[in-house]
């Protein structure tokens, strides 16, 4: 059934419906939240979280993004709200000693399989826009909508973070070669 | 853009118990809103229903209360009006007395006449009440009503005789 069939359902307080669209959309949340933290129950905890809220709140979608965009959306921040109330502070890379003309420039950037690991030294803001842009598939536009930022600060942010993940690659391959 | 098969590890999806706990607990929390829904939606609405009940119900009796009597008034028999009509002219030719009794002489004999007269009203004035008092407002027996309507009357004649005074006065 589509989407906008099943939103429409689910406003009228059909719980199938409901069902269905967790199911359509549960997998991806929740790989995604995964990548920033490793612990599955506070995973499920923030999935079941923004599900529950996307559901009370449905009557406010109005179509003006997509159900996954508004859904990341609050996922996010309930992620976000999680981490502010446990003081878990995402460790803050300081990106001026990382940072390495000679090694990347515009357009160059490409994905090491190896570099999901340097992902996680990264702070929160930077790897949810990498993520979002690099392997959602999401534009500027819209990751600014869910992370509540301009575009402008997400294409910065995205273009620091590549340097930054290009220059660390680096770095380990040479300390390994 | 990189490929989310490659991104992602198999391990990082959710299980089927996992997927089965999740929605678990969203149930349970949209069964619990919808109960309070229907507690608080209901009881809002229900005290809003309540409320307006009330105040249509008001409205009929404030109307009721206006206009009922006048409608009921005037579907009583004649007797009844006429009692009435008689309690009014009564009432009102009573009201007039105290400054009609300024007006008289001061003679023995006036004084005395008129002693007599006001000791007749009174007499009359406790057995219209009394009478009253006996007889309900739902009834409208013609012979009650023919017994008031004369006690009426009678009020009426002791007041004229109080008014005669003047007249005697000039004597």
């Amino acid at each position: 059934m589509p989407k906008e069939i099943l939103i429409e359902k689910a406003l009228e307080g059909n719980q199938k419906a409901y069902k269905e669209l967790f199911d359509k959309y549960v997998n991806n949340l929740y790989r995604y939240l995964r990548q920033f933290s490793s612990d599955s129950d506070r995973v499920q905890e923030w999935v079941q979280k923004a599900f529950i809220k996307a559901f009370k709140n449905l009557e406010t979608f109005h179509g003006n993004s997509s159900f996954a965009t508004w859904l990341f959306k609050i996922a996010i921040n309930e992620m976000r709200t999680d981490f502010r109330n446990s003081s878990n502070k995402i460790h803050e890379e300081f990106e001026e000693n990382f940072y390495a003309d000679e090694y990347f420039t515009n357009g160059e950037f490409e994905w090491q399989d190896e570099m999901k690991c340097l992902l996680n030294d990264l702070d929160e803001m930077k790897k949810n826009i990498f993520i979002l842009y690099e392997v959602e598939g999401y534009k500027h536009n819209e990751i600014a909508e869910i992370l509540d930022i301009s575009e402008s600060l997400s294409k910065t942010n995205l273009h620091r973070t590549k340097k930054i993940l290009q220059d660390k690659w680096f770095k380990m391959r040479g300390q390994h070669d | 853009m990189i490929d989310k098969n490659k991104f992602y590890h198999g391990d990082e999806l959710p299980g089927k118990s996992d997927r089965k706990k999740m929605w678990k607990g969203i149930e349970d929390n949209l069964r619990v809103e919808k109960k309070r829904f229907f507690k608080t939606t209901l009881d809002t609405r229900s005290f809003v229903y309540g409320m307006a009940f009330t105040i249509i119900v008001s409205i009929f009796v404030l109307a009721a209360v206006r206009f009922v009597p006048g409608i009921v008034y005037d579907n009583k028999s004649e007797d009844v009006k006429i009692n009435r009509a008689y309690s009014k002219a009564a009432e009102e030719l009573e009201r007039s007395i105290p400054n009609f009794i300024s007006t008289l002489d001061k003679s023995e004999r006036t004084r005395e006449l008129l002693d007599v007269r006001l000791e007749e009203l009174n007499y009359i004035n406790d057995a219209i009440n009394q009478y009253k008092n006996t007889l309900r407002q739902s009834d409208l027996t013609k012979i009650k009503q023919e017994r008031l309507l004369e006690l009426y009357q009678m009020k009426i004649d002791a007041i004229n005789k109080i008014i005669q005074l003047k007249g005697d006065s000039w004597l």
